[in-house]
């Protein structure tokens, strides 16, 4: 190839673009005329399922967008109702007797099991010691190797005794003989009533 | 003459700068506080620091909600860090352990050797010692109370508490006020006394027991001469005094003492009486409170009692001769 | 107005009475819900203490005191009680026990006949409430151990030595009355000391 011909081109074209620019442009009648041919557009082909699927066969899809508040209420709830999220729980307490948690306003569980266990064996020894007799005295529950408490005789006249064989567990306090009413005061002390 | 005169200005200027220590002038009272709380913390830094390799001890648990074997590091575990081993009610209603069933311990105390450990709280079965720690605490606090309730113009000068005495009905603080004479506090007064504990005790401040020697506790002691003076009584058995220390307050106590502010529940200062007697010490005022442990819920009827039976000047040992019988004032502070 | 009073008619039961009755779903209707109490009813007073569902509970508990303070009320000889006893109890023994046993334990009672506690929730499984139900001064151990009332605890140890102090100075004053009045006829110093009310906290 001629080595100069691209500079010798690239150099007419900017001649020729500085002619055009100092002296303007051929006037447009100079121009090329040329008829742009419109031709008739195609008849458009009615579109039909058929021709995606071919032989094949269509599963159900959702038909419309789900919004963003039913997405979130499906994903976490609602908190009126039922709320999915994991919330802490405030109202745990420990038990003061057994160190375990149990909840605010309700029976430690741990101590409860225990208190129950015990309730059910006297109840079950109570049942085997009455039969269907009429019930007609109170029951003093004694455990091994624990005499009659110091009472006068007027007080173990007509009460069942119950003799439990085993030791009094620890936790069940010995002073259930006392009354748990309380007599009313006798004091005539009047109780001040205009107390901050 | 006038040479005679010059030459015993002088001599007196030189005694008074070399016996009477002028350090003492130029301490103002907060100054003083936080000197000793500077020397608190280095001494406790030093002795922590003086342990040098950790050695371990085996801590035998006893209670709730089993029992369990602690494996921790000696003089540096407390029964505090015991209890945070186990749950977060022990380490907050905890006030005092007790190692081998027989010995009180702080629960800021770091633990020396293989023990057993029962933490107790208020509601055991046999309270008297913790009760005692707890009365004990109070007087502390109010030390702590009266240097910070008193304007900058009132000097205090904390005298002494004897120990705890629970069925008098107040826990006590022996302040001197040199300044003030014949003061009864109004009622107003009284109440502003117990808003500042209160705001003391609300800031839950742990109670740190350090034991130092009588040199050093001299030394932080030195603008107050009612404690250096009962520094060397108290020395005198094991040669070490034993401070504790709430927030920037340090004091001398024989202690224990229980765990944190925070299990002071409800408290009142109830009165101010001022103490007669014939001795050197003058404007000794006797602070008197009541308190109850946290979460003991009290009819206010029945608080109303203890406050108004705490009103009465109480009698324990005055630390002041009496005009007419005069007593050992010393062994109140070996108590304390 | 010419209206008999209430609590002549009908004894004041001590529990919270809500002004309407509870529905409890049975099969019967109306008719099985009074059967289903009349079991619990029975239950409750044979074996002193139950665990069940709460609204039944709460609804038993009811029917038992009325049923206990109108037997405490009219005893054994009135007959419009002995029928009503014979109503609710089941097991005929038990109308023995209601006058014979309860009667006299709750004769002094100033407080409700019976306890009912919030038994411990399962943490999984079916959200039902299930509470204790039963019959103080029984003899089984206690539910609720809140040992408040060991002397050597602080508050108790302070309101003693409240009590006694207040003691001391009544002796003393009463003993300065008797020096003044040593001649004049003794009309003051009679007065016995009294303990102040001694509150005892919950």
């Amino acid at each position: 190839m001629i080595p100069r011909l691209p500079h010798i081109v690239q150099l007419m074209k900017n001649v020729e673009r500085n002619l055009f620019h100092m002296f303007g442009y051929p006037p447009k009648e100079l121009a090329l005329a040329y008829v742009h041919e419109n031709k008739p557009a195609a008849p458009l082909k009615k579109f039909s399922i058929k021709d995606i699927v071919g032989d094949g066969f269509l599963l159900a899809v959702p038909k419309f967008r789900r919004t963003i508040e039913k997405k979130l209420k499906r994903k976490f709830g609602s908190p009126e109702y039922v709320w999915k999220m994991l919330v802490p729980k405030n109202n745990i307490k420990v038990c003061q007797n057994c160190g375990h948690h149990h909840e605010k306003g309700r029976l430690c569980e741990h101590c409860y099991s225990k208190v129950k266990a015990e309730t059910e064996e006297i109840q079950a020894k109570i049942k085997e010691k009455l039969g269907i007799n009429p019930i007609e005295h109170d029951v003093v529950v004694l455990y091994k190797g624990e005499s009659l408490p110091d009472e006068p005789k007027e007080f173990w006249k007509g009460k069942r005794i119950i003799e439990m064989k085993k030791e009094r567990p620890q936790w069940f306090s010995k002073n259930l003989l006392q009354k748990t009413t309380q007599q009313p005061s006798e004091s005539t002390d009047v109780k001040p009533t205009d107390l901050a | 003459m006038r040479r005679q005169i010059l030459c015993l200005s002088t001599k007196i200027t030189h005694n008074s700068c070399t016996k009477a220590l002028p350090l003492t002038r130029f301490l103002s009272s907060q100054e003083a506080i936080d000197r000793r709380y500077h020397l608190f913390t280095l001494e406790k830094k030093r002795q922590l620091d003086k342990v040098g390799r950790v050695e371990k001890i085996e801590v035998q648990y006893k209670g709730v909600p089993n029992d369990c074997t602690l494996v921790m590091n000696k003089g540096i575990s407390t029964p505090y860090d015991c209890a945070r081993h186990l749950s977060e009610w022990h380490t907050d209603t905890s006030a005092l352990a007790l190692l081998d069933g027989s010995v009180y311990w702080d629960m800021h105390r770091p633990l020396t050797e293989n023990c057993t450990l029962e933490l107790q709280h208020f509601r055991v079965p046999e309270p008297q010692q913790v009760n005692r720690a707890f009365w004990r605490t109070c007087s502390f606090m109010l030390g702590a109370c009266a240097t910070v309730a008193f304007k900058d113009t009132v000097p205090v000068k904390l005298h002494s508490f004897p120990g705890p005495d629970i069925r008098s009905g107040s826990f006590i603080y022996d302040v001197q006020l040199p300044t003030l004479k014949d003061w009864k506090p109004s009622q107003q007064e009284l109440i502003t006394l117990s808003a500042e504990y209160v705001k003391l005790v609300r800031q839950n401040e742990p109670l740190e027991r350090l034991e130092v020697s009588e040199e050093l506790a001299l030394e932080m002691f030195v603008e107050n001469e009612h404690k250096t003076r009962q520094i060397p009584s108290i020395a005198r058995n094991h040669g070490k005094v034993t401070l504790y220390k709430v927030g920037k307050h340090v004091d001398i106590s024989k202690g224990p003492m229980i765990s944190n502010t925070k299990q002071i529940g409800r408290v009142a200062v109830v009165s101010v009486h001022k103490l007669n007697g014939n001795s050197e010490v003058n404007q000794l005022y006797r602070f008197q409170g009541v308190a109850l442990p946290t979460g003991v819920i009290i009819n206010h009827f029945a608080f109303s009692i203890l406050t108004e039976r705490a009103k009465k000047l109480n009698t324990v040992k005055s630390p002041i001769p009496k005009p007419l019988e005069r007593e050992e004032s010393e062994s109140i502070a070996m108590k304390a | 107005m010419n209206q008999a009073e209430v609590s002549k008619l009908v004894s004041k039961l001590r529990i919270n009475v809500p002004p309407t009755h509870r529905k409890l779903r049975s099969p019967k209707g109306p008719e099985g819900r009074i059967d289903k109490l009349r079991k619990t009813v029975t239950g409750l007073v044979k074996f002193e203490r139950i665990e069940l569902n709460y609204n039944r509970a709460d609804e038993a508990r009811q029917y038992t005191e009325r049923l206990i303070s109108e037997a405490i009320r009219h005893g054994d000889c009135h007959k419009p009680t002995m029928d009503t006893a014979n109503f609710w109890l089941l097991e005929k023994e038990l109308i023995h026990k209601l006058f014979k046993v309860l009667v006299p334990r709750y004769e002094t009672s100033n407080s409700s006949y019976t306890r009912l506690i919030n038994a411990p929730k399962p943490q999984y499984g079916r959200n039902i409430d299930k509470v204790v139900l039963e019959l103080k001064g029984n003899p089984f151990p206690d539910l609720i151990n809140n040992n408040t009332n060991n002397k050597l605890l602080i508050q108790n140890v302070l309101l003693d030595a409240a009590k006694q102090d207040y003691r001391q100075s009544k002796i003393n004053e009463i003993a300065k009355n008797i020096g003044k009045t040593e001649n004049a006829p003794l009309n003051e110093s009679s007065k016995k000391p009294e303990a102040p009310e001694k509150p005892v906290e919950s």
